[in-house]
């Protein structure tokens, strides 16, 4: 049995998701949030059953490629039954999709969901009375706090045993007489079986570019004859087709909305006010640069208190184990790499990974984000781009894998290339872990905050030297805006955690294998070969200590592990009796800016093929040589 | 036809409409004279007569400063969405941009017809933040700009209302 979750963006799907199937789902409140498909198994009443939450689409034409693909699977992926989530406070609007879905013809049953914030808007939705009109069950929800989730799944089991199809709801007598007609003529050409024909139709009839390629392609006749119906239809009421399409489902749409709805007074709460804040033209911006700075801060802060005891007691650790298990020996090699390696990882890149993540968590799931895009659309407007690829380049300091995937949600490819790019040089939560666990930790926080600007000036130049070269114009920024919620402690942590196993299943293991081959390199010598190949970038260009070429190799891996490699590399956790200011500082510029990870060049390469990923590589390194030396020289002159 | 009585002149009724993406006007003369005169987008005034009367030619010259005066008058009285104040309300008369603005506008629950609230403008030409149907949508300039809206019902939008009887009877 198979249950798909289908609805439009930042309705609850994935929270809904994660309730069954525990959290496996990113969530978050901005539209566009999930950008793959997740699939999984649930216990549900006894039941195996398999759920798979699709990416929102806001309808079933929507001209996006990612939205084609939640398209494509619920035209033809074999499932039992779709959960159609709906948001109840923007009813109308959902239904005009749900309408769509229910053309699918197969078992379908509608969440209605976020109950409470529907009430908070003044909206009573009478879910019995909406049921009645559509004609399949609607269970009211509210995913944030499970209610209603129990009796959803009850009833989707319920309804899938039954087996029982949507049927499709009666639009405008003209688009309906097209419909049969187009829907006619499909048939004595022996079209569709999989997709319902009137569905076909009026995808046909919308001049659809998916649709129209594969009929037109085995029936080229059909062609003139379609478009014949929509000329009739477009004569009847004097505007395009599929505007007469949507129109009238619109007007169906509205009416079901005002048959289930009766409307109060909405409360006017925090949200309102924070909103009134965070919006305004004045105070927008100059909180949006508080609530970052106050981020920054808070990481910094409660890094370094958790940083300081942690050292220590790896430092007493360190030197005990060599007193037991002397460095020369091979055995005492391979105990002191795994054992820097375990205590770089905690000493080093918890301490700020933790905080840093909450922190995002906390702006993903308030909704602040899609208000930093309306912020911050003015100002990228200059680089080229438009507001909503704030989103990308903020999740971007979590990490650039899902930064680069989510510059999806961007609807022209010129944009989302660009983005993709941008997002690649930002600073993830791992360079994070170099700045604050180098810069900051050993030089004060305002060099580190430094840094950022640093990497945020040469981001917009090369934005904007981006947006020059490719061509086309941006289209503009069309966000929704969703309510402001307030975190919850469980999403947070769930959330965190989900990042964290990440790091604690795949970096951790990576960070001590490579302590301990950086070790065994050592050992045997190999590690002064490889560090005197790259002598004359690190020594003479930069002016880094030798030691310091390998721990550049392992940071493609992973860019925690230069840290904690460096650790390994000098032989100590405190750092500065090594280093000189200077050096830590060209060091870290350099970590910043040199080519992106294996895991981002993979996903690079996915989404804008391998030849850019090459380029922008290459173009990354000169870029982080030209600053590294920038800041050798820079901080020998001013610092 | 939107009958409005803003628009008639002295002597004869006259009718207009906005399409998607001209404005017609339709005067009637008489009951079986009418004018039809078309503003292509972008373009000067263009008209078209369907006289069949040529005594009514002498009217032409009358006419021709009146529907000048028209055009004008509903051209300012419909405006860009990026011009509104905040805190008005107005209605959406046509959106000016290609299918792809227009279905995703569609999408978001802005068609034509619709009222929509300016709740904030973003200070040196930001966006715009527009509450709609209980949503709240950020539209950049650009985007807000193609959008066309009137303020105080004066213009009636070319929207045909559903028959309620065919949508009830599903």
């Amino acid at each position: 049995m198979r249950f798909v979750l289908a609805g439009q963006p930042n309705s609850g799907k994935s929270t809904i998701f994660n309730s069954v199937a525990g959290y496996r789902a990113a969530t978050a409140n901005f539209p566009g949030s999930s950008i793959s498909f997740t699939f999984s198994r649930a216990l549900i009443l006894g039941h195996e059953v398999e759920v798979v939450d699709l990416p929102g689409i806001y309808s079933l034409t929507s001209s996006k490629e990612d939205a084609g693909k939640a398209e494509g699977y619920l035209l033809e992926g074999s499932y039992d039954l779709i959960i159609n989530v709906v948001d109840a406070s923007r009813l109308g609007r959902s239904l005009e999709l749900t309408m769509q879905l229910l053309e699918l013809e197969r078992p379908m049953i509608v969440a209605l969901n976020m109950m409470d914030e529907a009430k908070r808007g003044g909206m009573e939705v009478d879910h019995e009375e909406l049921s009645r009109q559509i004609g399949v069950p609607v269970v009211p929800t509210v995913g944030r706090r499970g209610l209603g989730l129990k009796e959803l799944f009850r009833r989707a089991l319920q309804h899938a045993h039954q087996g029982e199809d949507s049927f499709a709801l009666t639009l405008d007598r003209e688009v309906e007489e097209a419909r049969e007609e187009v829907a006619e003529l499909l048939e004595t050409n022996g079209v569709g079986n999989s997709v319902p024909r009137r569905f076909v139709a009026e995808k046909l009839l919308e001049r659809d570019a998916h649709f129209e390629r594969e009929i037109y392609a085995q029936h080229p006749e059909l062609k003139k004859q379609v478009r014949k119906v929509a000329a009739v239809l477009q004569k009847a009421h004097g505007w395009s087709a599929d505007q007469v399409i949507s129109g009238s489902r619109h007007a169906v749409a509205h009416c079901i909305e005002e048959e289930a709805v009766t409307l109060e007074r909405p409360q006017i709460g925090w949200r309102e006010w924070a909103d009134r804040v965070f919006l305004h033209p004045w105070t927008g911006g100059p909180v949006m640069v508080a609530i970052l700075g106050l981020l920054f801060w808070v990481v910094f802060r409660v890094g370094q208190r958790l940083e300081m005891p942690l050292v220590e007691l790896t430092d007493q650790l360190g030197a005990s184990l060599a007193e037991k298990l002397p460095p020369e020996t091979l055995l005492g090699t391979l105990a002191g790499g795994a054992l820097t390696g375990i205590a770089g990882g905690v000493a080093i890149v918890l301490p700020y990974l933790l905080p840093f993540l909450i922190g995002l968590a906390i702006l993903e799931d308030s909704g602040y984000l899609p208000r930093m895009a309306y912020i911050l659309d003015n100002f990228m407007h200059r680089i080229g781009l438009h507001g909503k690829s704030v989103l990308p380049l903020i999740l971007g300091y979590g990490c650039s894998v899902p930064a680069i995937m989510s510059a999806r949600i961007l609807p022209s490819l010129r944009d989302r290339r660009i983005t993709a790019v941008l997002a690649s040089f930002i600073p993830c939560s791992a360079r994070t872990i170099v700045i604050f666990g180098l810069v900051a930790a050993y030089m004060g926080p305002w060099w580190a905050l430094g840094i950022y600007l640093l990497n945020l000036l040469i981001v917009v130049l090369l934005g904007n030297v981006l947006a020059r070269t490719m061509e086309g114009a941006s289209p503009g920024l069309i966000l929704e805006i969703p309510e402001l919620q307030l975190p919850q402690m469980k999403t947070l942590a769930a959330k965190t955690w989900l990042t964290l196993k990440e790091f604690i299943t795949i970096a951790w293991p990576l960070l001590v294998a490579s302590s301990v081959v950086l070790g065994l390199l050592e050992w045997a010598n190999a590690a002064a070969t490889i560090n005197a190949l790259l002598a004359p970038l690190t020594v003479f260009l930069l002016g880094l200590p030798v030691a310091v070429g390998m721990t550049l190799v392992f940071g493609i891996l992973r860019k925690e592990l230069t840290l904690v490699m460096l650790v390994q590399a000098l032989g100590t956790t405190n750092l500065s009796a090594v280093m000189t200011e200077g050096q830590m500082l060209t060091f870290t510029l350099f970590v910043v800016f040199y080519v992106p990870c294996v895991a981002t060049v993979a996903v690079m390469a996915k989404e804008l093929g391998w030849r850019d990923t090459a380029v922008i590589s290459a173009f990354s390194v000169v870029l982080a040589l030209v600053v590294g030396v920038a800041g050798r020289f820079g901080y020998a002159l001013f610092g | 036809m939107g009958d409005n009585s803003k628009l008639k002149t002295e002597n004869s009724k006259l009718d207009w409409e906005i399409g998607w993406q001209s404005l017609v006007l339709n005067i009637y003369l008489d009951s079986d004279t009418m004018m039809t005169l078309v503003r292509p987008p972008g373009r000067a005034l263009k008209y078209s007569w369907k006289i069949t009367n040529p005594t009514l030619q002498t009217v032409r010259n009358y006419f021709h400063n009146r529907i000048r005066f028209s055009f004008w008058r509903v051209r300012n009285l419909m405006m860009a969405l990026d011009s509104v104040d905040i805190r008005r309300q107005v209605r959406v008369m046509m959106i000016d941009g290609g299918h792809r603005v227009r279905a995703h506008l569609n999408t978001l629950g802005i068609h034509i017809g619709d009222w929509l609230t300016v709740v904030e403008r973003a200070p040196f030409r930001g966006p715009v933040l527009v509450e709609i149907n209980g949503t709240r949508l950020a539209l950049g300039r650009g985007v807000a700009a193609k959008i066309r809206v009137e303020m105080d019902g004066a213009l009636q939008p070319l929207v045909r209302r559903q028959p309620k009887a065919e949508t009830e009877q599903r």
